[in-house]
């Protein structure tokens, strides 16, 4: 960041990029900035691709050189911005409260002048953050799990259920041989006819059961099928960058930036302060559905923007309660400082009570 | 002068071949690119710096309609004369 590139340093990235040696890559520099230069001084303009054109004009003061950068260079350097618009601000911002977040955000620019850079954060670890909030997350990670396993479990335990008098039918069908036995064929021909009701009556009532049987077997199976289909979602995450902020991030999942404020709310256990976020930090994307999330939909734009008035006032009461705390820990500091601090005459008391120690012993 | 004009100005005088110029001219597209993304700067003896400069969000009054404007911020490339090619343009 803010580095000068001296002309050495420009042919080595030069000769780096395009694959030459250091030798052609000066040669070609110092050739082409000389004809830019004779160009120039003749009043002509020259456009080099990918960088610009420069171009002189005329002023009251003299000649000099206006340079109009190319387009795909105006929009690499400007493309952290870009995602902004300007906005047109209503009534109820007034310039102090612009004035207070002028204040709030030029103190974090300081205090990330005196800390050391943000630490890399690992995929797998959100940031770094207390034990306690952790704790938070883990519970939200395990949400979406939890009700599939829970019925998954409760689909199993019914599996297991209907299927016991599936398992069951085979063992009755050897009790009713034995009563099929050679045995009615002793009592009388006439039984036969019975035996032939009592048959009839078995094989339809058999047939039912079987016919229940695979019918529950196959609603089990469909309930199983459909738990397995209902895979919980993963979680999407994003890192922060210099370029990817909460607002591209909005853009780039929800297909507008209005969104962003969803984001800031899933991560607000972590990060209460949304403007605070290091780079590097991965933050968590919540489902669309989750908060109604739909870019066609004015309604939901609104509610976006609702949203955002309520976090806005949220940070704003927060950064408030701190200052204030900042201020009383100031009071309480200086007042300590005023008792700690010794009087004169009890200073010279001191000094002089030193000198004649001796004295005051004997004494 | 145009990008292909110069393209065959300078393959000439330095006796290469065009598509070796544009792969030249192409890398230096790159660095500038880079280098002003990160908000460096470029210093060009004899010609002057390419920068990157940042300008932070601000307010702006319509004075006919009264109406503020928050303007967000932005980074702009811009390009300083160096104090010899201001004296050889100014040079009677």
């Amino acid at each position: 960041m803010k580095k000068t590139i001296a002309f050495p340093q420009l042919v080595e990235l030069v000769a780096q990029k395009a694959n030459t040696t250091e030798r052609m890559s000066e040669l070609f520099l110092q050739e082409l900035f000389a004809v830019v230069t004779q160009e120039l001084t003749e009043g002509k303009s020259v456009t080099i691709k990918g960088v610009g054109t420069f171009k002189t004009v005329k002023d009251d003061s003299g000649k000099d050189v206006v340079f109009i950068p190319d387009k795909d260079l105006a929009e690499a350097a400007n493309a952290p911005f870009a995602q902004f618009e300007p906005l047109e601000l209503c009534d109820e911002v007034t310039d102090e409260m612009l004035r207070e977040i002028d204040a709030s955000m030029e103190q974090p620019a300081q205090n990330e002048n005196e800390e050391p850079e943000p630490t890399p954060v690992s995929s797998n670890n959100v940031g770094t953050r207390p034990a306690s909030s952790e704790d938070n997350t883990q519970k939200e990670d395990t949400e979406p799990v939890s009700p599939a396993q829970n019925q998954e479990e409760e689909n199993v335990g019914t599996r297991r259920a209907l299927s016991e008098p599936a398992q069951k039918e085979p063992q009755e069908e050897p009790q009713d041989a034995k009563s099929r036995n050679p045995r009615v064929w002793l009592i009388a021909a006439a039984a036969a006819a019975a035996l032939i009701a009592v048959w009839y009556f078995y094989t339809h009532r058999s047939k039912e059961r079987s016919d229940k049987a695979t019918e529950v077997t196959q609603v089990a199976k469909d309930t199983t099928n459909d738990t397995k289909n209902v895979k919980p979602k993963p979680i999407v995450t994003d890192t922060i960058s210099g370029s990817n902020v909460i607002f591209t991030m909005a853009k780039k999942h929800y297909g507008d930036q209005a969104f962003w404020v969803y984001i800031a709310r899933e991560n607000q256990a972590l990060y209460p302060d949304y403007r605070k976020i290091p780079v590097g930090t991965v933050l968590i994307i919540p489902p669309a559905e989750k908060y109604g999330i739909n870019s066609d939909s004015k309604q939901s734009l609104k509610q976006a923007n609702a949203e955002a008035m309520k976090l806005y006032k949220e940070v704003k009461a927060a950064d408030k309660n701190e200052a204030k705390k900042d201020e009383d820990v100031k009071v309480d500091e200086k007042s300590k400082n005023v008792t700690t601090k010794p009087s004169k005459k009890s200073s010279l008391r001191h000094s002089h009570y030193k000198k004649h120690q001796k004295h005051y012993r004997h004494r | 002068m145009l990008h292909k004009e110069l393209v065959d100005t300078l393959s000439k005088s330095l006796n290469r071949s065009k598509s070796d110029m544009n792969k030249l001219f192409e890398a230096l597209g790159n660095v500038v690119v880079e280098r002003c993304s990160e908000l460096d700067s470029i210093t060009v003896p004899r010609l002057g710096t390419i920068e990157a400069v940042k300008y932070n969000e601000s307010v702006e009054v319509n004075e006919n309609t009264g109406k503020r404007t928050l303007m967000p911020p932005r980074v702009e490339v811009q390009f300083t004369t160096s104090n010899v090619l201001k004296k050889r343009l100014n040079q009677p």
